[in-house]
């Protein structure tokens, strides 16, 4: 059995290897060791800057086969006349003063034609007595990592001009904010101014309207046995359309009002508004023999009024326009993490889809009075609460099964600043 | 207890710019049986004038009851509350301000000034009975004569 090695044994064969190799080396020409081997070029020259002795490396730069080759030529022999003379002065400097260059970077064209960038240092070679008889100098190509620098360089330059293009654009869009915004402030008040003008207009309209129906009901009061059944019925289409005509401008008015007028924000129990507008609607239900379900609807701070006008449109037109035994429309809530989407599902007539993006606007009729009565201001009126309210409304419908509505509410909506706009609106 | 003689002692005064309104009213008047004297003028000059007996207006009335429209032509409705309010003689004359208008701030504002009633004129001559009812009732309330 083989006894291990003790510490002091072990360090005793380091130290007999070492001796052993330095004997090696000593034995050796380690000049030649390291010319032969080290990839840097290395050169001797005289003060004349003629070469004496070249490594393998420069052999290999100046395209030589051996030293001898080399020997006795200059840097003019091998390389550009510029490069020539740079280093040829520069070691002249060396021979003159004494002092040596240290890491100067050059660009060398190689025998291969291909161009290097080297670094070299360059120190005079004294003799015995002190005096300089030569130079000595070493170059290592630092190429790649020239090039690493150029592209760090490059690549710090396009960062910057990016910055710069990157500020720019900065600016430009902050330029682009101020004229959105100050488009946004245009806009708001050519809506306030609109509503304010529907407002008088609505206003200033009712006065006629009130002469002719007044004076249409003088004439048939005061007139009767005189008018025939023909001017009759010229009286009734008269009267007929000044209604018409009121309920319209009534519609405006309702639609100026929303956003416009101010109005306190509560909290509403659904179900408990439903139940109102069940009861307020009871007329109507009962002459249609209709049914008005809903289920689980939250409790929601909200402008009472609107959202009351809201379901009761909706509630109203699923009741009106709707041939089913029994009109039924049912309201109900989905709550997700944002927002309350509302449905009012009626089992009316339903709507063609090519219609929807008519459906919202004001006084459109997809029926003609004879059919169904009504302004086609309703839709438009719950457009314009949903987007009061910061929500959404839309409908999805087939012919003859019945239409949906929904409205998306949005939880953390801002009805105080809503509500602001109402509010600082000025008439005058 | 005070006794009270014909309506007709009682005038009330109508400040009306719109013929068509003017006739309207009075029509009202007679369905809603008022039958108290309707003077009427056309504008809010001419109703401070109206009020105050000056020039054209000398022998006037006082009137005891002021229907008063607001848009008025040169001195609007406002200007007329805020005259009579203003003046401790003129000021236990009720007025009703019978207007079109529905903004919030009229109303407000009329209030403010010292309106008795603010009425906002109904489209239909129904309705227009309804409120001459009404304004009737008010009457009869602050004229403290007993209904008949």
């Amino acid at each position: 059995m083989r006894r291990k090695k003790t510490a002091q044994e072990s360090n005793k064969t380091h130290e007999n290897d070492l001796l052993e190799t330095a004997r090696l080396f000593r034995e050796m020409d380690l000049l030649q060791v390291l010319m032969d081997n080290i990839p840097d070029t290395i050169y001797f020259k005289d003060i004349k800057s003629r070469f004496i002795l070249i490594n393998k490396a420069q052999c290999l730069t100046i395209g030589v086969k051996s030293s001898e080759e080399a020997f006795g030529k200059t840097d003019f022999d091998f390389f550009t006349p510029e490069h020539a003379r740079a280093a040829y002065d520069d070691e002249q400097k060396i021979v003159a003063s004494g002092v040596p260059i240290i890491g100067k970077v050059e660009r060398i064209r190689r025998a291969d034609g291909e161009f290097r960038w080297v670094t070299c240092t360059k120190v005079p070679i004294r003799d015995n007595n002190g005096r300089i008889i030569g130079v000595v100098g070493i170059s290592r190509d630092i190429t790649e990592l020239k090039e690493l620098e150029e592209s760090l360089k490059e690549s710090e330059e396009r960062l910057r001009e990016a910055n710069v293009s990157l500020q720019l654009r900065c600016e430009e869009l902050a330029r682009l904010k101020e004229e959105v915004d100050l488009a946004n402030k245009a806009l708001q008040q050519s809506n306030i101014d609109l509503e304010n003008y529907t407002y008088v207009i609505s206003h200033d309209l009712k006065a006629p309207l009130r002469a002719i129906k007044a004076f249409t009901t003088f004439l048939v009061e005061d007139y009767k046995d005189k008018l025939d059944k023909n001017a009759q019925e010229y009286i009734n289409r008269i009267v007929k359309a000044v209604s018409n005509m009121e309920n319209m401008i009534e519609d405006l008015l309702v639609l100026s009002r929303v956003g416009r007028k101010y109005m306190n924000i509560e909290e509403v129990d659904l179900n408990n508004l439903l139940e109102e507008i069940i009861f307020d609607l009871d007329p109507v239900i009962k002459k249609r023999d209709g049914l008005v379900k809903y289920k689980d609807l939250p409790k929601i701070r909200i402008q009472r009024v609107w959202i009351k006008q809201f379901f009761m449109n909706l509630i109203d037109n699923g009741l009106k326009f709707n041939k089913s035994e029994r009109p039924t429309v049912e309201v109900s809530c989905e709550e997700k993490d944002n927002e309350f989407v509302f449905k009012v599902a009626d089992n009316g007539i339903g709507i063609d889809r090519k219609y929807f993006d008519r459906l919202f606007k004001i006084f459109e009729r997809l029926h003609t009075e004879e059919e169904y009565e009504g302004t086609g201001a309703g839709l438009a009126i719950c457009k314009r609460i949903a987007d009061h309210l910061g929500g959404r409304t839309w409908v999805e419908s087939e012919v003859g099964k019945g239409s949906t509505f929904y409205l998306a509410l949005p939880k953390n909506v801002n009805l105080e600043s809503a509500n602001k706009l109402g509010r600082i609106t000025k008439y005058d | 207890m005070i006794k009270f003689s014909a309506d007709s002692e009682y005038p009330f005064l109508l400040v009306e710019d719109n013929p068509d309104d003017i006739l309207i009213t009075k029509r009202a008047f007679a369905a809603g049986r008022i039958y108290n004297k309707l003077y009427v003028v056309q504008n809010g000059e001419e109703a401070v004038d109206f009020i105050r007996k000056r020039g054209k207006y000398k022998d006037a009335p006082t009137p005891a009851l002021i229907l008063l429209d607001l848009k008025l032509p040169k001195v609007d409705g406002f200007e007329v509350l805020k005259e009579i309010k203003s003046d401790e003689n003129l000021r236990s004359i009720p007025i009703i301000v019978l207007t079109s208008s529905e903004r919030e701030k009229d109303i407000e504002e009329a209030y403010k000034m010292g309106c008795n009633n603010y009425i906002v004129k109904p489209v239909s001559f129904e309705n227009f009975i309804k409120t001459v009812v009404e304004i009737r009732q008010y009457w009869l309330i602050i004229s403290k004569i007993p209904a008949r």
